[in-house]
């Protein structure tokens, strides 16, 4: 076993195996343990992260009168890759991006983000439009101007 | 056979560590979707995807039928997800365990291919993500009695998946600079990096003038790299690949996720062999020689003339 860890080493090409090996480990298999994002990357279905927003003009849970509308991310724009998954960290900031801003169907402006992650609301009864989230998550999904 | 053309073992750290990643990540996409999407959390029920691929047209013509069929019954969805689960994990647990390897395969290449034909007409991605699961099952099938021909065959096989996502890639405008803008906002807006750093380092590479080359670059540095797996410099351009795959992965996580490290993993399988696979065969090689070119081209023109 020595012997064959000795000959792993014996060849510049084993330095990029290493790189690879410790790549997967620490952005593929395990990246929160390295303060890196973590997605469905490892061995996650396409479709088992999923990210949908109830975006409404006040607080839908209290007023029955609410004008609401949903939003799955990604859905929006045509998809680059496969439509990006979430976690439910970045679906709640992905969702803020919508705060303040005019509906997608017009007509009334987001004032309430409800973040839907794996078959919940798991933010209720908070809106993501009010509650503190330090400044640099901002710029995790930008708004770009039309 | 002679020991020159065929071997029962190839020992390299790399080949075994290769086979240990393949293997976990078997076992945690069967654990995915037993906690997660199938049975406890059912964020993503099979039931509901069977009905979005059936509603898409996406199977093929007999596992239409078939799915049409275990959808009606809650009962047949279920052992139809408990049979994908176990079927991964059982094969991912044999990987990992490096044993009954062929047995494992062949698990891995039922439920794969089950997969496949239940995706089959869900696009050139669907494809290629399935069909590297299935090279990957049929790979260790094979290793143990890999011989030249057949790593050969398999060397073909994984290119032509290559060149399959390239075709893909085109069809999503990778190649023009034109596509930059759309690609470029979508990024912005929707898609989060391996590190929000290297994320906010994208996007201001994106604002340089000459930005939208080089986007479109990797396109056509890809299908150079492609290209040159065929050749007897294969190792320097599987390693080039390799980088890319990486990089695409580390930049488009979300966008590209389980796709992405398949692609990573298999290539690290594919490399390591090829590189244990030199000491036995030196150069297997994938294109033919110009003199057997020649040779072809001439008993060609002679056969013409003759007619």
């Amino acid at each position: 076993m020595h012997e064959a860890f000795r000959h792993a080493f014996d060849r510049p090409i084993s330095w990029f195996f290493l790189f690879v090996c410790v790549a997967i480990v620490t952005t593929m298999m395990v990246p929160a343990a390295f303060g890196l994002q973590h997605f469905t990357q490892w061995g996650g279905m396409y479709s088992n992260s999923w990210c949908r927003i109830q975006i409404a003009d006040r607080d839908p849970l209290t007023e029955s009168d609410a004008q609401v509308a949903e939003v799955t991310a990604g859905f929006v724009t045509q998809a680059v890759w496969s439509y990006p998954m979430h976690n439910r960290s970045t679906c709640a900031v992905w969702g803020r991006k919508y705060c303040g801003k005019p509906s997608p169907q017009g007509g009334w402006t987001v004032e309430w983000v409800r973040p839907y992650f794996k078959d919940e609301y798991y933010m209720d009864p908070e809106n993501v439009c009010t509650v503190p989230m330090p400044a640099s998550y901002s710029s995790w999904f930008q708004d770009v101007t039309k | 056979m002679s020991p020159s053309k065929s071997s029962t073992e190839f020992g390299s750290v790399w080949l075994r560590l290769s086979q240990f990643f393949v293997a976990l990540f078997f076992i945690t996409a069967s654990y995915y979707k037993l906690f997660d999407a199938f049975f406890f959390t059912k964020s993503a029920p099979l039931k509901r995807s069977m009905e979005w691929w059936i509603g898409n047209g996406w199977p093929l013509v007999g596992m239409r039928q078939v799915m049409q069929f275990v959808v009606q019954y809650d009962w047949l969805v279920a052992c139809s997800a408990a049979f994908v689960i176990s079927c991964q994990m059982t094969g991912g647990v044999l990987l990992f365990a490096n044993i009954w390897k062929r047995f494992a395969g062949y698990v891995l290449l039922i439920v794969q291919l089950s997969v496949l034909f239940g995706v089959f007409h869900g696009g050139l991605g669907f494809q290629t993500f399935i069909g590297l699961s299935i090279w990957l099952a049929v790979f260790y099938i094979l290793s143990g009695r890999m011989t030249q021909r057949k790593w050969r065959l398999m060397s073909y096989w994984l290119i032509f998946y290559g060149f399959l996502i390239l075709m893909h890639r085109y069809r999503m405008d990778d190649p023009w600079p034109s596509a930059f803008s759309w690609q470029y906002k979508h990024y912005i807006e929707d898609v989060m990096s391996i590190s929000v750093s290297l994320k906010q380092l994208i996007i201001v590479l994106g604002k340089h003038p000459l930005a939208p080359y080089f986007w479109a670059g990797s396109w056509w540095l890809q299908l150079f790299v492609t290209f040159m797996l065929l050749t007897r410099f294969r190792i320097v351009a599987g390693i080039a690949w390799m980088l890319i795959l990486i990089f695409h992965e580390w930049i488009w996580l979300n966008g590209l996720t389980s796709e992405g490290v398949l692609w990573i993993l298999t290539g690290f399988v594919w490399l390591s062999f090829e590189d244990a696979s030199r000491e036995k065969w030196g150069v297997v090689r994938l294109l033919p020689r110009w003199r057997d070119i020649a040779a072809f081209v001439q008993s060609a023109r002679k056969w013409l003339n003759a007619k």
